[in-house]
């Protein structure tokens, strides 16, 4: 079970492309292997390129990151099968955001304006939210709360997770014209293919999160059973996830951040109220 | 056009103690004296005219001087108005940029190419030509072969970079798709400064047009591959200078398959720009659907003309192909549907709310500063001017279609966008209305005569705005052929739009001008330097050179 994302990520992330695809009335990837498996293909194509590296720090720091997401990853793998053991869910946390911190100091060690811009557009975004999603998922997690608090919980979770994601409207770190790649713009052949392969990794551990969540929701209690379904449902979560970007356009850099503050500030507020009635 | 206009241009023409050299349909041709060049062109400028273009001209053949064209529109009266003033080599002339902004980068064009000493732009860098061209050639001259290749100065290159850099886009980016190079200046997320340098793309096609190598029958097809994408306005407009020069009556059918090839071309061009928007804003579901509709538009091109792009239907007086029942009942059906998908998907489009935020309040480009610039097309349109060729000068077919001028006064992103997809509905209209009146009869004239030395300005509307090509004849050919785009007067409005908006909302701004640089950048001589030095051009490079 710990290995099933290492393959399935890019599946997904194929499987999504063929989705948007069909929605933007395109073929997208052709043939029944490449439906199920283009992102795989494009990561081996992108390891046997040139590797045209502007410094060594870059590749060490990127080889990190992945290796910081695919540990969160099997913590995450066994927080799902031993989720009675608070320390597990407390390391699960602190690697998840321990990765995100990477990836964009990743982008910010770079002697590069576009990768400069990028990465703080992913700070704003990424700060925006990060805080209200990590307590949230503990108190989802960790702290028997009544099924109203439970909602708005999940509601902070699925809206943090579609956002850490990078989807749009929320991919203004890497996908705004004028600083075309972003993030990505000083990476090339094999680090390229590492920085994507995690990005996919990453998308496939919020998902997972997100499909968690919702069984702490609905207080699924067998552990088996829910380790199962939360497999299950991943690979729906992603597809939702990649249908509802393909109906938005980018947010503006400005407005996104604030606007999704705004939001996320009100459900917190309701969260901590109910919290409150409660204790009272 | 009214008398009384035209006389009381004949009265201050004589104040001034210029001289009317002709009057046509829709020209008066003037000669002005250097000295009161300004006065005249204020007073022009004050009666509500609208500078269309300067073009140079070596006419040391003719009259020994090298002489400066301006051309302005009196839109509300439908006439052009072409002041000339002349001087002998490196004698000065008085620049009318302090009257006239819009002026400055023809006047630099015509110091470039044609080597006028216009005053005040002695310290100006070189706008068209690259730095390493020589000092004293001048290739629209006609004493320069249209083949000359000079020699570089590597030296040129080796000046100290600048020390401040802002966020250099171009000469290759991703977004855009001809090479141009923009340098914006951000504080934060804010565009404080913007520095362009254009010009990159060599091709030299006036000096071509002039040249022994093509003829007028030949031009139309040389003038088509001037833009990629509205290629057959080009063509239009300079088969409607010479026509109008030479003053040949086109039959109306092919006056009629012009406006609706026209047409066509504008739909699928507005699609097309639509699409990119949509891409550029991160709403890929929309760049698809709106390349989708616009296949059949290509498609019903392929079908009228024989090719989805650069038609090559036009020669000088009429067209090459005619439009059958079967192919006006086809183009009607694929017109009815791409009306209604777009209507359906358009809706979707300006509903989407990042789609409206970020084109609400964005690019803003003021009344005042866009009627300085005289810029066209929906860039004017979406600032409150309502400029359009088809109505103001009627040309072709359009004074038998009924159709409305979409005009938005915000200035903004929006707006211009909002134009362009109310001129798609507009434009179906008027192939509809022209496909159920094109009346019978040739689809062009047996034979024509162009005398030497007669001069015309032909002005279509482009989907970016007014096209006008200048014209002197000559023989067998043109003795000067001026071409101006409608990107060429819009781009100067550009630095006002970046500027103090969202770093962000640049890429968006600058395509809401649906740039086409290739168009811009034709007045270069083709330069295909071979040398064994090697030159290296920094990104920077263009900063030197850009023009504030």
């Amino acid at each position: 079970m710990t290995l099933i994302p290492l393959f399935s990520a890019p599946i997904y992330d194929s499987i999504e492309r063929k989705i948007k695809a069909a929605i933007q009335s395109r073929i997208g990837p052709i043939g029944f292997p490449r439906s199920f498996l283009q992102s795989w293909f494009d990561i081996i194509k992108l390891f046997n390129k040139e590797l045209v590296l502007t410094s060594y720090g870059v590749s060490l720091i990127t080889i990190l990151e992945l290796i910081l997401i695919l540990i969160t990853m099997i913590i995450l793998q066994i927080a799902l099968l031993t989720s009675q053991l608070y320390w597990i869910i407390s390391l699960l946390i602190t690697f998840l955001s321990t990765s995100t911190a990477f990836s964009l100091f990743r982008a910010i060690l770079l002697d590069n304006p576009f990768s400069s811009i990028g990465a703080f557009r992913g700070f704003y975004i990424t700060l925006t939210v990060e805080g209200f999603f990590l307590s949230s998922l503990i108190i989802m997690l960790l702290i028997d709360v009544s099924i109203i608090s439970r909602i708005l919980l999940f509601c902070v979770i699925a809206i943090s997770c579609y956002v850490v994601g990078s989807k749009v409207p929320f991919d203004i770190a890497e996908a705004e014209p004028e600083i075309a790649s972003g993030v990505y713009v000083e990476l090339s052949g094999p680090l390229l293919a590492i920085a994507l392969y995690s990005l996919q990794i990453k998308r496939y551990i919020l998902a997972q999160i997100l499909s968690y969540s919702l069984l702490k929701l609905i207080n699924t209690s067998n552990t088996s059973v829910t380790a199962l379904m939360t497999v299950l449902l991943t690979p729906i979560i992603w597809m939702i996830f990649g249908i509802v970007s393909a109906i938005f356009a980018r947010t503006r850099v400005d407005v996104g951040p604030s606007t999704l503050l705004k939001v996320v500030l009100i459900l917190m507020l309701l969260i901590i109220a109910t919290l409150t009635v409660k204790v009272v | 056009m009214s008398s009384g206009i035209i006389k009381e241009i004949e009265k201050k023409v004589l104040e001034l103690e210029g001289l009317i050299e002709s009057i046509t349909k829709t020209t008066i041709f003037t000669e002005i004296p250097k000295k009161n060049i300004k006065d005249f062109a204020k007073w022009l400028y004050e009666s509500g005219a609208f500078l269309k273009t300067c073009a140079g001209v070596d006419e040391r053949i003719i009259s020994s001087k090298l002489a400066l064209y301006y051309i302005f529109g009196l839109d509300e009266k439908g006439l052009d108005v072409v002041v000339k003033i002349s001087g002998f080599e490196r004698e000065a002339l008085p620049s009318i940029v302090d009257v006239i902004p819009g002026v400055e980068w023809c006047e630099l064009e015509a110091r470039d190419l044609v080597g006028l000493y216009i005053l005040g732009h002695e310290d100006k860098p070189r706008l068209v030509l690259p730095q390493d061209w020589p000092e004293d050639a001048y290739p629209l001259r006609k004493d320069v072969p249209h083949n000359y290749r000079p020699q570089i100065n590597v030296e040129k290159f080796s000046e100290e970079l600048p020390r401040e850099v802002g966020l250099p886009i171009g000469p290759y980016h991703p977004i855009l798709h001809e090479p141009e190079y923009f340098e914006l200046y951000v504080e934060g997320e804010r565009v404080v400064d913007v520095y362009y340098r254009g010009f990159h793309v060599h091709r030299g096609i006036e000096k071509l047009g002039e040249s022994q190598r093509f003829t007028y029958k030949t031009i139309p097809f040389l003038a088509e591959r001037i833009c990629g994408i509205c290629g057959f306005v080009h063509s239009s407009c300079y088969v409607l200078a010479v026509e109008k020069a030479a003053g040949i009556n086109v039959p109306e059918r092919a006056e009629f398959i012009r406006s609706i090839l026209l047409e066509i071309e504008r739909i699928h061009s507005h699609l097309l720009w639509l699409g990119v928007v949509a891409h550029i804003l991160g709403y890929d579901a929309g760049f698809m659907h709106m390349w989708r509709i616009r296949e059949p538009v290509m498609v019903l091109a392929e079908l009228l003309t024989g090719s989805r792009k650069t038609y090559g239907i036009n020669i000088i007086g009429g067209v090459r192909r005619d439009i059958d029942e079967v192919k006006k009942l086809k183009a009607l059906k694929v017109l009815r549907s791409v009306r209604e998908e777009f209507k359906r998907f358009i809706d979707v489009f300006i509903s989407i709310p990042e789609i409206v935020k970020r084109t609400t309040g964005t690019g803003i480009l003021p009344r005042d500063i866009a009627r300085a610039l005289s810029v066209v097309g929906p860039t004017a349109r979406g600032s409150g001017l309502k400029r359009d060729v088809r109505k103001d000068y009627p040309y072709f077919a359009y004074k038998y279609a009924s159709f409305k001028i979409p005009v938005y006064t915000e200035g903004d992103n929006l707006a211009r966008l909002l134009v362009r997809v109310d001129e798609v509905f507009e434009s179906i209209s008027i192939i509809e209305q022209l496909l159920d009146m094109l009346p019978k009869g040739p689809i062009a004239v047996e034979s024509y005569e162009i005398p030497r030395l007669k001069k015309a300005v032909a002005a279509v509307e482009a989907p970016r705005g007014e096209d006008v090509h200048f014209i002197i004849t000559g023989l067998d050919r043109p003795y000067r052929w001026k071409v101006r785009a409608p990107t060429y007067q819009n781009i100067p409005a550009l630095r006002v739009m970046l500027k103090d908006a969202p770093l962000a909302d640049a890429f968006l701004t600058i395509v809401s001008i649906d740039p086409c640089f290739s168009c811009t950048d034709r007045v270069l001589m083709v330069c295909d330097v071979k040398s064994n030095s090697k030159r290296f051009m920094s990104l920077f490079e263009g900063r030197k050179y850009a023009v504030k």
